[in-house]
C-alpha cells in the first residue's frame, strides 16, 4: 500500500446516515496525484453522498478524509475549496448573463489596486486577461469572451464550468457528469479538456459517470461503489465493461486480476 | 368578518386610488364599530324628541378634508339635537360594497340614515328597501335618480361652482386672455360637473380657452402637464383646477417656471394648503363648497321629520369665493375645510 | 455589463431621439424644444429617475418593490412633520418665522432617509427571512405603509412646512442654472451606475439575478446583498420624499400611488430583464425619461392626454417582447 502522504486523496471509513437509510457505510477512496479516477456506481450506491463529503456540502458521521497527506474535517464547502477541492456540478452553477470571464472570477473577483479596489471595485481588465488565458491554456473553443454564457452551446457552457474549477482548484477537481447532456463531438472536447487539466495543470481529476465507454477513454483508474461501501478499484487497463458492470450490480466483488476490492492497487 | 374590511375610505367624489391595509381598516373599523354599536337596540315606538335617537351617516371617504368637513358639520348639528351620531365609509367604491354596507347598517335599526349615494341609479332599490322598513334616508351631496327613494337630497351643485369659477376668472383677467383647465381625469360625477359647469360659463366669456388637460393625483405628474402647458402657451393668463391637488400642483409649476405674476390660478376647495397659498397669493381665487353647511342642514332636516313629520325640502347649496381680499371675513373663513380631526 | 445589452440600449436610445425629433418638429418653434422645457422634463422626470435606480438593481438580483410609492409618501409625511415640528411653533409658522430652521431641516432629512431605509429593510426581511415572494411581500408592506400614513396624517396633507425650504431648495438651482431636483437625481444615477458597472457588488447583483444557487456556491452572501437593495430602494424613496417636499411644500397622501409601475416601466423599458441577471442604469434614464419627454410633447402638441398612457404602454410592450425574445433565443441553445 502507499504512503498516504503520496496519495492527492485520502478516504478511510467514511459513513453517512440520513434516518434510517446509510448512504455510505465506510467507504474508502484513493486518488493519486495527476490521475483522472472514475467513480462509479449504480444510483443509490453513494457516489453523490460521497462527491459532497469531498465538496463540503456533507459532514459525515464518521471517516477521515486526507488531502495531500494533511486530514481535513469540512463544514461547509468554502472549507473545501480553501483545501484546493473544486467541483463541476451537473447544473454547472453558472450565471448565463454573464460573460465567460465573470463566471470564472464570481465570489473571487480581482479587486482594484489601491483606494478603489478597497471600495469594491472590480479589475475588469485582469479578469478578462486572465480568463483569456487561462481558457487558451486549456485550448477552449471559446471565441467570444464577452458573449453571455448563457447564449453558447451546452460544450462550451461545460468549458467554463471546467476552467472555473481547474482554475481555482489546487488539490482536487471533481465532475459530476460532465457529458450527460452532450453530443458526439461535444463530449469529444469536454474529454480533452478533463486530459488537459491533467496533463497542463497536473491536477487529479474525480470524475462521476455512468457512461463506462467516456470513462475508458479518459480514466486512468476506476471506484466502484455498492450500497455504500467501494467494492473494486483498478486501473482501467486492468478491467472490461463486464467487470465493471458485474461489481456495480453486485454479480461478483473480485476484478478479473484478482486483486481484493479493499485493497487499492 | 365581512364587516371589518368594508371601513376603507376612498371617495366617489375626490379621486384618489388608495389602498389601505387590512391593519389600519381593522384599527377604524374597531373605533368606528365602538363608536356606532354601543347603543342599545333601537326601539320601534318613535315619535316625540330627538334625544337619544340613533342617525348614521354613510359616506365615501374617510380622510378627506371635504367629507370631513361634511361629517364635522353633521356632528356638530348632531350633538345640538342630543342624536346618537356615527358615520361610515365602504371599502370599495362599488354599488355592491355600498350596498351591503346600507343593507347591515339598517338592520341594526337606526332611526335615520343620511347618505351620499354612490350610484344615481343602482342604489335606488336598496334604498327603497331600507325606506321600506321604516327608516328614514336623506341624500347628501350626491342624489339618486328616483326622488321617492329617500326622504329629501341636500347636495352642492358642482356645476354653479364651475360657473362661478368661470365668472371670478373673467373677472380676475378682466374679460380678455387664454385659459387652460387642469382636473382630474374625467369619469368621476363631482369633479366632472365642476369642469362641465366652468366649460359653460366660459362661453358667457370673453376668454380664450386654450387647453385642457386631464391627470391623476400624483403632484410631480400634475406639475409636469402644467408645465408644458405654461410652455405651449407664453401668454396663458389663467388656469382652473377643480380639486385639491391640481391646485397645488399649478401653483408649484407657475411658481417654477417664474410666472406667478402673470397666470391667475382659480382653484378649488379649500384645504389648509389651498389657503396658504391664497394667502401667499400664489392662487388668485378658490371655489370652496360647502360640505359642513350640507352635513348639519342633512341633520336638522332629519331632527325635524323625526320629531313632527315635516317633510323636508331638498336643496342644492351654492359655493362661495374666496379670494385674497375676502380671506379674513367670516362669512368665507367659515367654510375652510377643517384640518383632519376625528 | 454583459455586452450583448448595447444592442438594446442604443435601440431604446434611437427611439427616445426619434420621439425628441418628432416633437421637435411638430410644436411651434421655441416651445418643445428649448432648453427651459428640457429643464421641466428632467424635473418632471428626476423623481421616478432616482426610484427607477433602485428597481434596476432589485430586478437585476430577481427582487421586486411595490411599495415605493408607499414609502416615499410615508418618508415625506416624516419629513414635512418633523421639519414643521422643529422649525418653531405653530404661531411663528402661522407668520412664516422658523427660528430653528437649520436644525429642522437637517434632522427632517435625515429621519426621512432613515425612515425610508427602515421600510426597505422590513421589505427585504420579508422577502429573505421569511421567504415571502417579493411580489406579495411589498404589495402587503405597501398597502401597510400607506395605511398608517393615512391613520397618521387623517389623510390630510402635512401642513407648515418651512417656506424657505420651498424657496431656496424645492425652488432653487445650482449655480442658479440647475434645479436641485434634477442635481440629485444625476449624482444618484451616476453612483448607482458606477456601482453597477464597476465594482464587486454590482457583478454580485447580476449573478444573484442569473443564478442565485451559482452565486451562494460561488461564496456570495445573498441573503444580505438582497436585504442591502431593499434597504437602498428604500432610502432612495427617502430621498424622493425630501426632494418632493421641497418642492410641494406638503406630504401628500394620494402623491406617488402610480410610481412602483411607473418605474417598473421605465426600468422594462430600459432593457432590465424581468426576469433578472440584465440590465443597466443608463437603459434605465432613457426608461425614466420616455414618459415625461411623451407628456411634455403631448401637452404641447394639444393632443388628447390618454395618447401619452397609450404610447407609453405599447413602449413597454415592446421592451418586454424584445427581453422575452433574447430569453428564448438563450433557451434554445
Amino acid at each position: 500500500m502507499k504512503d498516504s502522504a503520496d496519495l492527492a486523496v485520502r478516504v478511510r471509513g467514511v459513513r453517512k446516515r440520513y434516518g434510517h437509510v446509510e448512504a455510505l457505510r465506510g467507504v474508502d477512496l484513493d486518488i493519486a496525484p495527476g490521475e483522472i479516477h472514475a467513480l462509479l456506481g449504480d444510483n443509490g450506491a453513494g457516489k453523490s453522498t460521497l462527491v459532497k463529503v469531498l465538496a463540503g456540502a456533507v459532514t459525515p458521521d464518521e471517516g477521515t478524509v486526507e488531502i495531500n497527506g494533511v486530514p481535513h474535517r469540512f463544514t461547509g464547502p468554502r472549507d473545501a475549496q480553501a483545501a484546493g477541492i473544486e467541483t463541476v456540478y451537473q447544473d454547472l452553477a453558472l450565471a448565463p448573463t454573464l460573460p465567460p470571464d465573470a463566471n470564472l472570477f464570481l465570489g473571487r473577483e480581482p479587486a482594484r489596486p489601491g483606494l478603489l479596489g478597497r471600495l469594491g471595485f472590480v479589475d475588469r481588465k485582469a479578469m478578462r486577461a486572465e480568463a483569456a488565458t487561462h481558457l487558451r491554456q486549456l485550448n477552449s473553443k471559446i471565441q467570444d469572451l464577452g458573449a453571455e454564457v448563457g447564449s453558447m452551446s451546452g460544450g462550451q457552457k461545460q468549458a467554463v464550468a471546467v476552467a472555473r474549477a481547474a482554475m481555482w482548484g489546487s488539490a482536487l477537481i471533481m465532475m459530476d457528469e460532465p457529458t450527460a447532456a452532450l453530443g458526439v463531438a461535444q463530449t469529444e472536447s469536454v474529454l480533452e479538456l478533463i486530459r488537459r487539466i491533467r496533463d497542463e495543470k497536473g491536477l487529479p481529476v474525480l470524475l462521476i459517470s455512468h457512461n463506462l465507454p467516456d470513462v475508458f477513454r479518459v480514466a486512468d483508474r476506476c471506484t466502484v461503489l455498492r450500497l455504500g461501501r467501494r467494492v473494486l478499484t483498478a486501473r482501467m487497463s486492468d478491467v472490461t465493461s463486464t467487470d465493471l458492470i458485474r461489481a456495480m450490480t453486485g454479480a461478483d466483488t473480485l476484478s478479473p486480476t484478482g486483486e481484493r476490492a479493499a485493497e487499492p492497487r | 368578518m365581512s364587516f371589518l374590511a368594508r371601513t376603507h375610505p376612498s371617495s366617489r367624489r375626490n379621486p384618489m386610488k388608495r389602498t389601505i391595509p387590512a391593519l389600519a381598516a381593522s384599527a377604524l373599523a374597531v373605533c368606528l364599530l365602538a363608536g356606532c354599536g354601543g347603543t342599545s337596540s333601537a326601539d320601534d315606538a318613535g315619535g316625540g324628541s330627538a334625544a337619544g335617537k340613533k342617525i348614521v351617516m354613510l359616506l365615501n371617504d374617510q380622510f378627506d378634508p371635504y367629507y370631513l368637513t361634511l361629517v364635522a358639520g353633521a356632528e356638530a348639528e348632531a350633538k345640538k339635537q342630543g342624536f346618537d351620531f356615527s358615520w361610515q365609509a365602504p371599502s370599495t367604491l362599488d354599488v355592491a360594497s355600498q350596498t351591503q354596507l346600507l343593507q347591515s347598517v339598517a338592520a341594526r335599526k337606526p332611526d335615520g340614515i343620511i347618505m351620499s349615494a354612490l350610484d344615481a341609479k343602482a342604489m335606488i332599490a336598496p334604498m327603497k328597501q331600507v325606506m321600506a322598513q321604516g327608516i328614514p334616508i336623506i341624500t347628501v351631496d350626491a342624489d339618486v335618480a328616483d326622488p321617492s327613494a329617500r326622504l329629501a337630497t341636500v347636495t352642492s351643485d358642482g356645476e354653479a361652482a364651475g360657473r362661478l369659477a368661470a365668472q371670478t376668472m373673467d373677472k380676475l383677467l378682466g374679460g380678455k386672455g387664454k385659459v387652460a383647465f387642469e382636473g382630474y381625469t374625467p369619469g368621476t360625477s363631482s369633479t366632472d360637473a365642476r369642469l362641465k359647469g366652468w366649460q359653460e360659463g366660459l362661453k358667457q366669456t370673453g376668454l380664450e380657452y386654450v387647453a385642457e388637460r386631464y391627470d391623476a393625483t400624483d403632484l410631480t405628474t400634475i406639475a409636469g402637464t402644467v408645465s408644458a402647458v405654461l410652455k405651449r402657451y407664453p401668454d396663458l393668463a389663467g388656469i382652473f383646477t377643480n380639486w385639491t391637488n391640481p391646485t397645488l400642483g399649478a401653483a408649484q409649476a407657475v411658481q417654477a417656471a417664474g410666472r406667478s405674476d402673470k397666470v391667475k390660478i382659480v382653484g378649488f376647495d379649500a384645504s389648509p394648503d389651498e389657503v396658504s397659498l391664497l394667502k401667499r397669493g400664489l392662487v388668485a381665487a378658490l371655489i370652496i363648497q360647502k360640505p359642513g353647511d350640507m352635513g348639519s342642514r342633512a341633520v336638522s332636516d332629519l331632527a325635524a321629520y323625526l320629531k313632527d313629520g315635516t317633510k323636508p325640502q331638498s336643496v342644492s347649496l351654492d359655493a362661495v369665493v374666496a379670494t385674497q381680499e375676502n380671506i379674513n371675513d367670516p362669512a368665507v373663513s367659515a367654510y375652510f375645510y377643517k384640518a383632519g380631526k376625528k | 455589463m454583459p455586452r450583448p445589452q448595447r444592442l438594446s440600449d442604443a435601440t431604446i436610445l434611437l427611439l427616445l431621439i426619434a420621439i425628441v425629433a418628432v416633437f421637435s418638429i411638430v410644436t411651434p418653434a421655441g416651445t418643445f424644444l428649448s432648453l427651459s422645457n428640457a429643464e421641466s422634463i428632467l424635473l418632471t422626470a428626476s423623481q421616478l429617475l432616482i426610484l427607477s435606480c433602485g428597481i434596476t438593481f432589485l430586478l437585476i438580483a430577481g427582487g421586486l418593490d411595490l411599495s415605493i410609492g408607499s414609502i416615499t409618501i410615508f418618508s415625506a409625511v416624516v419629513v414635512a412633520k418633523v421639519m414643521g415640528a422643529l422649525a418653531g411653533t405653530a404661531a411663528q409658522a402661522a407668520d412664516f418665522h422658523y427660528p430653528n430652521l437649520g436644525v429642522a431641516i437637517t434632522v427632517a432629512i435625515v429621519c426621512g432617509l432613515l425612515v425610508g431605509a427602515g421600510w426597505g429593510a422590513v421589505n427585504g426581511l420579508l422577502a429573505v427571512k421569511l421567504r415571502i415572494p417579493p411580489f406579495i411581500a411589498t404589495l402587503a408592506t405597501g398597502g401597510i405603509v400607506l395605511g398608517l400614513a393615512s391613520v397618521w396624517t387623517n389623510g390630510q396633507n402635512v401642513q407648515n412646512v418651512p417656506l424657505p425650504f420651498q424657496s431656496s431648495f424645492g425652488l432653487g438651482k445650482l449655480f442658479e442654472v440647475i434645479p436641485w431636483s434634477i442635481v440629485i437625481a444625476a449624482v444618484v444615477t451616476a453612483v448607482f451606475w458606477v456601482v453597477l458597472s464597476k465594482t464587486r457588488f454590482g457583478l454580485h447583483t447580476y449573478a444573484m439575478g442569473a443564478n442565485l444557487e451559482a452565486a451562494r456556491r460561488a461564496g456570495v452572501n445573498v441573503r444580505r446583498h438582497m436585504v442591502l437593495l431593499y434597504v437602498g430602494t428604500g432610502a432612495l424613496c427617502g430621498i424622493v420624499a425630501v426632494l418632493d417636499v421641497a418642492r410641494f411644500s406638503t406630504a401628500s397622501i394620494t402623491s406617488h400611488s402610480g410610481d412602483a409601475l411607473s418605474a417598473i416601466a421605465a426600468v422594462v423599458i430600459g432593457g432590465t430583464s424581468l426576469f433578472g441577471g440584465r440590465g443597466r442604469i443608463s437603459g434605465t434614464v432613457v426608461g425614466a425619461l420616455i414618459p415625461a419627454v411623451l407628456q411634455s410633447g403631448f401637452v404641447i402638441m394639444d393632443v388628447q392626454p390618454f395618447w401619452q398612457n397609450v404610447a407609453v404602454g405599447v413602449v413597454l410592450l415592446v421592451a418586454v417582447y424584445v427581453d422575452q425574445v433574447k430569453i428564448r433565443a438563450q433557451e434554445r441553445t
